[in-house]
């Protein structure tokens, strides 16, 4: 199976506290255009990238921790280090050299 | 810019974990040695974890196969030149180098019994190797330590393969070895009784002492091994009897199962997943395991069963099946179900719907709301997801990409369009006695007459009441043949069990548009249906539908009541408002229009998006609109206003296209899932 390792998909939760809690009392008490003004403004601010669902594991070799928590794949080139019981990713270890392994500038 | 030397940027082609948890050691093909220390918290961190140590040319052939001893002291690593290294780990040296294995090392393992009632303290350790040329090899590791490369021969050659031996493993207490090869042979050998001064064999090139044993039992596995292991001797398999000195192992390979077997009889104790029958060769191969992992729990710490209460626990000793089609399968030793899946990698995500399922099978979850979510994939398969977890479930049934998703009776069915021309409804699996833990969905319809692709689906938006139970009423698919279909769902199950789905009886078809029908809707009172095409336009319906009264079929009908000329492009999108007389429709000519439902007229047009906008919905109780596009962006409008009031764009990950979102529940928007297509 070939994958386009330059190309990749995700499906993420943005989560948005405001528009669930936007008719609190104080918020009656304004004049409706106001209130409105205040949702728009803050609606798209307010939107966070909760989760994501992206790759984990595009092939090659798979490794476990022997307390079965942590899960090490690869993603093309990058190996990612993931909590099994979220599905959340911990951190990616680097694939530079030594020679510039230990700068911390390399982006 | 990263400036990578091009070996650098290579294929990781072998890694191994530390069993300690400490270290993680890799090898690529730049055929560098990596070692990194894994961070102690679980906390997620966007740091990228730099190596420890690099050894730039740790060997001269890439290394297919690495393992750590069980102290975590040293690292074993075979290379395809036939060379094994070990390391010291922590100081990063070699401290063996065993060379003249025909070919690529394909298996090591090591063996160092921790014998706790034995007298000496210092206990010999071995490194068994296995490679192309079907032999295993046993090195004494304390012999060599001091002087490098200097003996470097075997103490132990095992013939008896026909095929590349890919799974090795020895029992703790340093008796038994087991290897598993791809001529689809488990060999038992007993090791413990090994000669020390054999007659010298002409075997191996008449180097050294060869000791030729045979194997002391032969198991003929029916499928090509890639992974074996032993089970820990004091694994609980409930239901199966295994003698005390009985040795218990594990294979994986091409029929994509893994099997438990008694090593003393050769038979199977059982399986674990589902071996397939009616797929393709492709899908055959895609099935295969690659490797399997063994996590043997030794009674975990009661803190941490607290600590993860009500999440993934692995509490109970887990195989997890590494599968060629990049998923993950983990399964519980104990309960011999699929405790857990992860999915490696989905391909563009073309839409997706969150869903409430009620799963009788899961009563210690708490039932929220949108806990599931649905993506069609370019793929036949539908990934089911957890929301919480990330546990996912592969729904298969289709036989071609499936295009279009939709949910129904309050998120708990979920209908499918697929580009083999019919549709199908799923419903959560009921309880099963034997795996109490197993959830997903099963499929419980499937509706067939449209000549072409079915790419938009809506559900009825009530359900249908009987008393106190609800069912599904009816549903409409839209297909590439132009023509809109309902379809009767009154008798289909809120459930799967065990059995065949229902074929579901279309009750009209209408030839709606002059081209594609690209997306339809359902108005919340289920009185209206509106469907978007590329012929640019959308067609509103009244929908006329009568119960079943008295054993008489259920009727329904669909009536032209108006059409929303105004677009340039083709129509990608078309939502009812939830509470106004409105409808809202995005398009190919990078608008989005706001249409009476009175008279059909524009009302508004929102212009910003730089392409076709693919989505399109309200939101906050009708005031907003969000649309997606192919840009990359989701914007948020002022309906009143007719002006955009925000835009999210996802800098993390520069989207090209945002292909699909779906809501939590309906005028409650507090979740908002994008599904995108970005460059790396």
């Amino acid at each position: 199976m070939t994958i386009h390792t330059n190309l990749f998909f995700r499906f993420s939760f943005w989560l948005n506290d405001h528009l669930c809690t936007s008719t609190t009392a104080e918020d009656v008490v304004c004049s409706p255009e106001t209130v409105l003004r205040r949702i728009f403004a803050d609606a798209c601010a307010s939107f966070k990238n909760a989760r994501s669902i992206g790759p984990l594991h595009t092939g090659g070799p798979v490794a476990i921790t022997s307390d079965g928590v942590r899960l090490v794949t690869c993603v093309s080139e990058d190996i990612l280090l993931t909590d099994i019981s979220t599905g959340a990713e911990i951190c990616r270890f680097a694939s530079v050299s030594l020679g510039n392994a230990h700068s911390p500038f390399v982006t | 810019m990263t400036l990578k030397k091009p070996q650098d940027t290579q294929t990781i082609h072998s890694l191994c974990l530390s069993p300690s948890s400490s270290h993680l050691l890799v090898f690529s093909a730049s055929l560098s040695l990596r070692i990194f220390e894994l961070p102690a918290s679980n906390t997620s961190s966007k740091n990228l974890i730099y190596p420890v140590r690099v050894i730039s040319r740790a060997h001269d052939a890439p290394v297919h196969v690495c393992r750590v001893d069980p102290t975590s002291t040293y690292l074993a690593s075979g290379s395809a030149d036939g060379v094994v290294k070990v390391w010291d780990i922590r100081r990063g040296y070699i401290t063996h180098v065993f060379k003249g294995h025909g070919g690529v090392v394909s298996a090591l393992a090591f063996n160092f019994p921790q014998d706790l009632s034995s007298v000496s303290r210092e206990q010999p350790m071995h490194l068994i190797t296995a490679s192309v040329d079907t032999r295993i090899r046993i090195f004494d590791l304390s012999a060599t330590a001091t002087s490098v490369g200097a003996s470097g021969k075997p103490e132990a050659i095992l013939e008896g393969h026909f095929s590349v031996p890919r799974g090795l493993d020895v029992s703790g207490d340093g008796k038994w070895l087991v290897s598993g090869g791809r001529d689809s042979v488990v060999l038992v050998w007993d090791i413990s009784s090994k000669p020390r001064d054999s007659k010298s064999s002409t075997k191996g090139k008449g180097k050294g002492r060869v000791f030729a044993a045979t194997p002391v039992k032969t198991i003929t596995v029916l499928e090509r091994v890639e992974a074996l292991g032993l089970l820990h001797p004091d694994e609980d398999l409930t239901g199966s009897s295994s003698a005390l000195d009985g040795i218990r192992f594990y294979t994986g390979g091409e029929k994509g199962v893994v099997k438990i077997w008694d090593g003393k009889t050769g038979n199977v104790l059982f399986t674990l997943g589902k071996e397939q029958t009616t797929v393709s060769d492709e899908q055959e191969v895609q099935r295969q395991i690659v490797d399997v992992l063994y996590v043997h729990s030794l009674a975990f710490s009661l803190s941490f069963l607290t600590d993860w209460s009500g999440s993934y626990l692995p509490s109970t000793s887990t195989l997890v099946s590494i599968h060629a089609d990049q998923n993950l399968l983990f399964h519980s030793l104990s309960t011999r179900s699929l405790s857990r899946q992860l999915i490696g990698y989905n391909d563009e995500v073309v839409d997706a719907t969150l869903l409430s399922p009620k799963f009788p099978t899961l009563p210690q979850k708490p039932s929220t709301g949108d806990s599931h979510l649905a993506i069609a994939t370019n793929s036949s398969l539908i990934r089911l997801y957890d929301t919480h977890s990330f546990d996912a479930r592969l729904l298969e049934g289709h036989t071609d990409i499936v295009l279009t998703l939709d949910h129904g009776v309050g998120g708990r069915l979920l209908a499918s369009g697929s580009k083999d021309r019919s549709a199908r409804i799923w419903a959560p699996l009921s309880q099963n006695p034997d795996y109490p833990d197993e959830w997903g969905y099963g499929c419980v319809g499937i509706c067939e007459g449209h000549a072409e692709s079915v790419g938009a689906i809506a559900f009825s938006r009530k359900a249908g009441t009987e008393g106190e139970t609800e069912y599904p009423q009816f549903m409409f698919t839209g297909s590439q043949d132009r023509t809109v279909k309902m379809w009767d769902l009154s008798s289909v199950p809120l459930t799967w069990k065990d059995g065949q789905p229902l074929i579901c009886k279309s009750l009209t078809t209408h030839k709606a548009h002059e081209k594609d029908i690209n997306a339809l809707d359902v108005s919340p009172n289920d009185k209206l249906v509106v469907s978007g095409s590329q012929d640019r336009t959308a067609k509103i319906f009244a929908i006329e539908y009568t119960h079943s009264i008295g054993g008489r079929p259920p009727r329904g009908e669909i009536k032209l009541v108006g059409t929303c000329k105004g677009h340039k492009r083709g129509v990608w999108s078309v939502r009812f408002g939830r509470t106004e007389r409105v409808l809202a429709t995005g398009s190919g000519d990078k608008t989005v229009k706001l249409w009476s439902l009175d008279d059909f007229s524009c009302l508004k047009t929102f212009e910003g998006h730089t392409n076709s906008v693919l989505r399109v919905d309200f939101i906050n109780m009708g005031l907003q609109l969000v649309s997606a596009a192919s840009d990359g962006l989701v914007k948020l409008w002022n309906i009143k206003e007719e002006e955009c009031v925000g835009t999210m764009d996802n800098h993390e990950d520069k989207a090209r296209a945002v292909l699909s979102f779906s809501f939590s529940s309906e005028n409650k928007p507090t979740a908002l899932g994008l599904g995108t297509c970005g460059q790396h």
